[in-house]
């Protein structure tokens, strides 16, 4: 099954230190119809780079000379549109929002599920390469009103250090007012997921009225989030990076 | 108030502090009134020996001219033109003759003088003395002269007996019994035996504080190396024993993480191999059994990582954490409640923090069904309950259960399920921001794990 979309065979080039990862992976994307090259070092992998056309790396981050997460930024800073999964054993979130922050356009722990890698590396191939990193992205703030919002660590600091939680679901709701301030945003907006019910539902109201206890802590906070009746909702304050 | 201040008095007498002052004050004070009383001896001896010494010069001063010219002397001192001599009335018995007057005057007059002599009421001197007194103003209460009489045998043999008058000296005063000097010299030693014993407890006290925060964190500042030369040596061996057990303990980690990192590669290869097997019972065991390695795996590196203490100390909206775990986990559709807040702010570290909540609310789920969270302060504590309703655990078995791979027992919902290492990795955690994790069952049923940390 040869998706019409793509060019007959994208390139995937495997770069893993252990010869027989290397190979097993290797043999489990021969299921797709991909071009398939695999090295064991970095000084391969740029030499790789140099002979042919590549559209996506498997990086393993623990390489004999050196590291993935220097080549990431590397190949990135030279404005390289190569697509690379990260398969890495280090789990922790900071190293996968480093390794996202550096350009990887996915993030994988070993051990992993083969099928899953074969379904990630599909749609990264079939979505094509995003548009360079948005300035947002690479952004640890959100400055609004008198809050900023930790994009990594997905937090609410206050000018005075304080931290804030937020549930997942007031994180999202948060993004999607920072993403569009001073827009007015309908519940079906606001709430995907939940978008064929979205107008009767009322759990966006009870999330929005959370979301706004948390945020009217501080003076000035309690009116950031505007209800426009009828419409939806809007985040009254300009939105800037740091 | 005054019983708070009441029921602390048994503890500060306990202390070392306490028992320090008490010993000194004690001390202090009675070396004081034993000073003050030798120094009081010495004073009145100092005022007997001036009385004798002018009874001495008198007589001697006598003793002199009636050897000279006993007649004119003599006739003299009987009409009382020589000021404070007098011939002494007959028959004058000395009561308390005093010695060493006599053996001064034995030593000046000669062993042949058989001198006697001491102090005798005041009419013995002045026979007619009632009569004076009446003739002058406001003598009733004017201090009234000593009076001696002197007897001994003078060089001629003739027996003289006198009778010395002197002006009174002032006794000295008894300071020693004055209730006000006695309150002083206490108050003074007490002033200083607080002052000393503060002195003395202090890097104590900084060496407890640094031992007690030791035993709750695994990453404690180390104390500043000041005061006496033992209380340096005392504090760097602490220092040092601090290093050593931090270094122990982080190679236990690094080996730990080292083994669960290098164990991934072979397990990624397993992964990928059984892909390569065919469809069937063995290759579904087989999987079973990688998961059940890779859980193992995860949670080693969990426990590796949650006694690294890397994490930066933030002050933490304490009820937004609480709220959004209980939303975050409602969401997946877990029965987790948020109950009560204790508002305000703590000081932690936030991630290690939630995921030691998160461990807690875990286990709650799975040995007991349902998590209810709440919060409390008390006594400059913060204290957060994880609740659930469980059949909680055997008390004997409470403490067991941090122990790593300890698990609920088999019988009960959920048991011989997981790891065992959640509440190991809880607890460590919460060392990492100086907090402790308590479990206990509660009265209604149910068990109730507690983070307890600093407010």
């Amino acid at each position: 099954m040869i998706d019409p979309s793509l060019p007959p065979a994208a390139t995937v080039l495997v770069v893993d230190d252990d010869a027989d990862i290397r190979d097993l992976i290797i043999g489990q994307l021969r299921q797709e119809n991909y071009r398939l090259l695999g090295v064991g070092s970095l000084t391969e992998l740029r030499q790789t780079l140099r002979g042919e056309t590549i559209d996506l790396i498997v990086l393993d981050l623990n390489l004999p000379d050196g590291d993935g997460l220097s080549l990431c930024r590397e190949l990135r800073a030279e404005g390289s549109a190569v697509q690379i999964i990260m398969v890495t054993a280090r789990g922790s979130a900071i190293d996968r929002v480093l390794g996202l922050e550096l350009g990887a356009d996915d993030y994988l722990t070993k051990p992993f599920e083969p099928r899953e890698l074969l379904v990630r590396i599909r749609n990264l191939l079939r979505r094509g390469r995003s548009e360079p990193v948005a300035p947002a992205e690479a952004m640890r703030y959100a400055h609004f009103g008198p809050w900023r919002l930790d994009l990594v660590q997905r937090r609410l600091v206050a000018p005075d250090e304080r931290l804030v939680m937020l549930s997942s679901a007031e994180y999202r709701l948060l993004c999607r007012f920072i993403e569009e301030p001073n827009v007015v945003l309908a519940r079906e907006a606001l709430l995907p997921e939940r978008r064929a019910t979205a107008a009767f539902d009322r759990t966006i109201d009870l999330q929005i009225s959370r979301l706004r206890q948390k945020l009217a802590v501080l003076p000035g906070g309690s009116e950031l989030i505007l209800t426009v009746r009828g419409e939806g909702y809007v985040l009254a304050s300009a939105v800037d990076y740091s | 108030m005054i019983r708070r201040s009441l029921s602390r008095v048994p503890v500060f007498f306990r202390s070392m502090t306490g028992q320090i002052f008490v010993i000194l004050t004690i001390g202090m004070s009675v070396a004081a009134i034993i000073a003050l009383m030798v120094a009081e001896q010495t004073r009145r001896h100092d005022f007997e020996r001036v009385r004798r010494q002018r009874v001495v010069a008198s007589a001697m001063d006598i003793a002199d001219r009636l050897r000279r010219d006993p007649a004119r002397i003599e006739a003299m001192m009987a009409t009382h033109s020589i000021i404070g001599a007098s011939p002494a009335p007959a028959g004058v018995a000395i009561n308390e003759p005093d010695a060493d007057l006599q053996v001064t005057l034995a030593d000046r007059l000669g062993p042949r003088s058989l001198p006697e002599a001491g102090q005798v009421p005041l009419g013995l001197c002045f026979p007619d003395f009632a009569r004076t007194t009446e003739r002058a103003a406001g003598l009733v209460d004017a201090p009234r002269p000593d009076c001696w009489v002197v007897r001994f045998t003078d060089s001629s043999g003739q027996r003289r007996a006198l009778a010395l008058t002197f002006p009174r000296l002032a006794k000295p005063l008894r300071v020693i019994y004055n209730p006000l000097y006695l309150m002083v010299i206490i108050a003074a030693s007490a002033g200083l035996a607080i002052l000393v014993a503060r002195f003395v407890s202090k890097p104590l006290r900084r060496l407890e504080r640094a031992a007690e925060a030791f035993s709750v964190s695994l990453d404690p500042e180390e104390i500043p190396e000041r005061g006496p030369e033992e209380v340096r040596a005392a504090l760097s061996t602490f220092n040092l024993m601090q290093r050593r057990a931090r270094a122990g303990f982080a190679e236990r980690t690094q080996l730990l993480a080292a083994i669960s990192h290098d164990l991934q590669t072979p397990m990624t290869r397993m992964r990928l191999r059984l892909e390569l097997m065919e469809e069937g019972e063995l290759r579904a065991r087989l999987l079973q059994d990688l998961q059940a390695m890779q859980t193992l795996v995860r949670e080693g590196l969990d426990l590796a990582s949650s006694t690294e203490a890397r994490e930066p100390w933030s002050q933490l909206d304490i009820d937004s954490l609480l709220a959004s775990m209980a939303e975050d986990a409602q969401e997946l559709g877990a029965p987790v409640r948020f109950i009560t807040g204790c508002g305000g702010t703590v000081r932690v570290k936030p991630n290690a923090l939630t995921r030691c909540i998160g461990n807690l609310v875990d286990n709650a789920i799975k040995y007991g069904g349902s998590a209810d969270i709440s919060c409390a302060r008390t006594g400059g504590r913060v204290l957060i309950h994880v609740r659930d309703r469980g059949p909680g655990i055997a008390p004997d078995q409470l403490d067991q259960m941090f122990e790593p791979f300890t698990r609920g027992p088999s019988g009960q919902p959920g048991g011989r399920h997981g790891t065992g290492i959640g509440l190991t990795i809880a607890r460590s955690l919460a060392m990492s921001f100086e907090a402790s994790v308590r479990l206990r069952n509660a009265d209604d049923g149910g068990l109730i794990a507690t983070i307890d940390m600093k407010g």
